[in-house]
């Protein structure tokens, strides 16, 4: 990844976070506030005449000889006058409005009250709220992008209409608790700027693509909304649940983000081209995959790779597969992608080490790849197929954990590493999903076949065959058993080690055992590609007449071991080509029940030379 | 140390760091309640003719706390102020000795803000006048002990020593008018609401009534005349002025009447 990228998304975390708290500081200072109103002492008349009559301009109404001087004793009204008091209350109201008649015109009258709560600024004078503040990060962090990539955010450009689509739905992304900046509301900016950060690197990544705004909102609308609704009921109160998901949103929607947009962006005509809207099929398993593992959260079963790797593979279907994401009858698109992930994770948890890890995920990965590749063939769109890949897994996991626990030098365990297991249970799944009916509700014929399989590989206890000859003889052995089912290998619980395919696989890793235990210096052929090569071709030849091959195991056993004595008598003359192509041409002579044993070094040398023997 | 360790201590910090983020709102809001509470709390012992003195105590706690967060929450500084100004004014006598290191403090605040008062209009304009309100609630409840010693007497006059403390009443009003006069000016270049300018002019004029009682109440002193009284009007009629300069009609004797309901209508303003 470009490490300026790194950089600017680092800084635009850091700025959705401290505009989140900016925005909610200023929320806090601008709420209307108390203004209270000072103590006024009750009004008299008397102060309002003595205010008047004292004027200047009015003395001389109270002065010796004054028309009003009867009606006080000094600045006290005399009540010895009847009414003196109402006289000269009118009078100074007279007076007091004679003064006042000049200003009248211009003043303004205020009315006298009780406390008010005052806004912090007059009407459009107030700064850009908490939403709009958000809004303003957003393209400031989209801006920083700009100094990196210039085309990102052209005219036209991805990165616009991407900023265009989150901007459309941004009002559905602010929780309730937005105005207290509340933990909902902090999380929800931070999944914003994430998503945002992530969109803008994969569409930078993939300059060719050319995706209309509607698209990418729908792929927005369908995305962070109901991720942000998502939410559970208990999230402000629930510290738990707030630290798993600002941890799950961290480490996961990036990655995912990220995944879905160059999903959408490599093949937008998956995911919009048909009726059915792929966008939603995205949103939901984005929305699962972080509300799973919220719940079972990072590292505690898979690690955020084993999260990606699914929700990737998760993706793969939907934009292969969209029906399978339509949802059914009463189980929604994203409830369907919830019991996906659930169930993949309850599998994945109670299998035996070490399928309870990244290893289990893997497994899903490649359960998921196989209905993503021939999911028609054994999916029925009408049952709960999210159980599906589930069952798959637990079914390769039963079959290998006997092998994987047996203890010794040929144990699986110790032979494969975790990659080469992963890519043993792929074969498996693949073939099985190319098999109409082996995939069904009650069947454990994958299952079976695995252990059987496994069982072999277990009984290779001197290392003849490496993983990746096992691997092939899986892929045979599965390929076999499915064309002929219940043949090579049992279909139900039965022991693997009575079966035809184990017994005749053990048979030849015996001969080859036998072999080397004369040492290489004795000139021993059967091992690694050769032995590989006999498994594989004595499975297929026998597959269609096992009881031809019950019958003359024992021969077939005598052919073998046979060859090998023959190969190692004349070294100069003979190697494993000629031991390969001398059992392929006698395996069915045997099969038919002619012996073998008494042919001569002129007949095997009139086979290799291309003729045949009576 | 650890992985797990240092992934855990990273949460813990960044968790730390959002809630310290949200810290210093959070508080503004429980103190912008608690005040609110309080004030109306005092109004209803007012009305009820009940002690305020435990209220008022608490109020002047709410201003101290709020000073406090100032201090604490640089950016929200105004704001603190603010609430702390207006506590310490509400508080009346417990909140005196708080009053002038919060408005001082407060005033600095805003000065030091990017575009200064502007930056918090309503916020920096009731920091300047929780101040000279606080002063005329004071020579209010001296003038109302006056005027109930002016009642208790047999002829309802005052002796002729009042007349200082009554002339320092009035100076005091003026004093007060004057503050006010000035942060209303200054107000008028803010983008502050309406409502602002409004309710500081009610204030004004509250001093204004609150002075005209107080020049009645020198009226009620022994051998006062008519003549000595008009020689009393230059305060008054300073305050007067101010506010006719701001075409404030003062007229008429209902200028100064207020209904005794009004005080509750801020519990339900928008």
């Amino acid at each position: 990844m470009d490490p300026t990228l790194i950089i600017y998304g680092i800084r635009a975390l850091l700025r959705i976070s401290r505009e989140g708290q900016a925005a909610y500081a200023q929320f806090e200072k601008d709420k209307p506030a108390l203004f209270p109103t000072g103590v006024l002492a009750p009004a008299t008349d008397l102060a309002f005449i003595l205010d008047v009559f004292s004027r200047p301009q009015h003395v001389g109404e109270t002065a010796p000889g004054g028309p009003y001087e009867r009606y006080f004793r000094g600045t006290a009204i005399n009540h010895d006058v009847p009414g003196a008091t109402e006289i000269v209350f009118m009078r100074a109201v007279q007076l007091d409005a004679e003064d006042s008649t000049a200003q009248l015109g211009t003043s303004r009258r205020i009315e006298l009250g009780g406390a008010v709560l005052i806004n912090q600024w007059a009407t459009d004078k107030a700064p850009v709220g908490p939403v709009g503040r958000l809004v303003v990060t957003l393209a400031d962090v989209a801006l920083e992008f700009v100094g990196a990539n210039p085309s990102l955010l052209g005219v036209g450009g991805n990165g616009e209409k991407l900023i265009g689509a989150i901007a459309a739905d941004l009002a559905a992304m602010i929780p309730d608790d937005a105005a207290q900046c509340g933990p909902q509301s902090q999380l929800a900016e931070r999944v914003v700027g994430i998503f945002l950060r992530a969109g803008l690197k994969a569409l930078d990544e993939q300059t060719d693509a050319i995706l209309g705004e509607d698209h990418l909102r729908a792929l927005v609308h369908n995305t962070l909304p109901p991720l942000i609704s998502a939410l559970p009921s208990d999230f402000s109160t629930n510290l738990q649940a707030q630290a798993q998901w600002r941890t799950v949103a961290d480490a996961l929607l990036g990655p995912a983000a990220c995944a879905a947009m160059s999903a959408v962006a490599a093949n937008p005509s998956a995911f919009f081209g048909g009726r059915f809207d792929g966008s939603k099929a995205a949103g939901a398993l984005t929305r699962a995959l972080l509300t799973q593992a919220s719940q079972t959260g990072l590292r505690q079963q898979f690690t955020e790779a084993g999260f990606i790797g699914l929700y990737k593979a998760a993706l793969g279907v939907a934009a292969e597969r969209p029906a399978l994401f339509l949802g059914r009858a009463g189980t929604p698109a994203e409830r369907l992608a919830e019991d996906l992930f659930r169930n993949v994770a309850t599998t994945v948890k109670d299998a035996p080490a070490p399928f309870n890890t990244d290893l289990g995920a893997e497994l899903a990965v490649a359960a998921l790849e196989a209905v993503q590749a021939n999911g028609d063939q054994f999916i029925d769109r009408t049952r709960p197929w999210e159980n599906v890949v589930g069952s798959m897994v637990l079914e390769v996991v039963n079959g290998l954990k006997a092998a994987v626990a047996t203890p010794g030098s040929g144990s699986v365990a110790t032979l494969f590493s975790e990659r080469q297991l992963v890519n043993l249970g792929r074969i498996f799944l693949l073939q099985a999903a190319r098999t109409p009916g082996m995939i069904a509700p009650g069947r454990t014929e994958l299952q079976a076949i695995v252990r059987s399989v496994a069982a072999a590989m277990a009984a290779d206890e001197d290392l003849l065959l490496t993983p990746d000859d096992w691997m092939a003889i899986a892929a045979a052995a599965m390929e076999e058993a499915a064309a002929n089912p219940g043949r090579l290998f049992p279909i139900d619980d039965t022991s693997p080690a009575d079966s035809i395919g184990v017994r005749l696989i053990q048979s030849l890793l015996d001969v080859a055992a036998s072999e080397m235990k004369n040492g290489r210096g004795r000139g021993p052929v059967l091992f690694g590609k050769a032995l590989r090569e006999a498994v594989i071709l004595t499975l297929q030849t026998v597959s269609g007449n096992v009881k031809a091959a019950m019958d003359n195991q024992a021969a077939l056993v005598a052919l073998a071991t046979t060859l090998s004595a023959l190969v190692r008598a004349r070294p100069a003359k003979y190697g494993r080509r000629e031991w390969l192509f001398l059992y392929r041409t006698l395996l069915v002579r045997v099969l038919n029940g002619t012996a073998v044993d008494t042919l001569t070094e002129t007949e095997f040398d009139n086979i290799l030379a291309g003729g045949t023997v009576a | 140390m650890k992985p797990r360790s240092a992934l855990t201590a990273l949460f813990v910090a960044g968790t730390a760091m959002a809630a310290a983020g949200c810290g210093c709102p959070r508080q503004l809001d429980g103190l912008r309640k608690e005040l609110d509470e309080l004030y109306a709390a005092k109004l209803q012992a007012v009305s009820a003719s009940q002690s305020v003195a435990v209220t008022e105590a608490k109020l002047a706690a709410v201003a101290a706390h709020a000073q406090q967060g100032a201090a604490e929450c640089k950016e929200m500084a105004p704001a603190f102020y603010r609430v702390a100004a207006v506590a310490a004014w509400q508080a009346d006598g417990a909140g005196a000795a708080l009053m002038n290191p919060i408005s001082t403090q407060g005033i600095a605040a805003c000065a030091a803000l990017p575009a200064k008062d502007n930056t918090a209009p309503r916020d920096c304009t009731l920091i300047r006048i929780a101040g000279p309100m606080a002063l005329q609630d004071e020579l209010t409840a001296k003038q109302l002990a006056v005027r109930k010693q002016a009642e208790q007497s047999s002829n309802g006059k005052l002796p002729a020593s009042d007349l200082p403390q009554l002339r320092q009443l009035l100076e005091g009003y003026v004093a007060a008018s004057t503050q006010l006069a000035a942060v209303r000016q200054g107000a008028r270049g803010l983008d502050s609401p309406q409502t602002l300018l409004e309710q500081t002019d009610r204030q004004r004029l509250i001093i204004y009534c609150n002075a005209v009682e107080t020049f009645g109440l020198m009226g009620r002193i022994e051998g006062m005349t008519f003549a000595q009284l008009a020689g009393e009007r230059p305060p008054l009629d300073a305050i007067k002025a101010s506010l006719q300069d701001d075409a404030i009609d003062i007229s008429g004797p209902d200028t100064c009447r207020v209904s005794p309901t009004q005080d509750a209508a801020f519990l339900t303003a928008p």
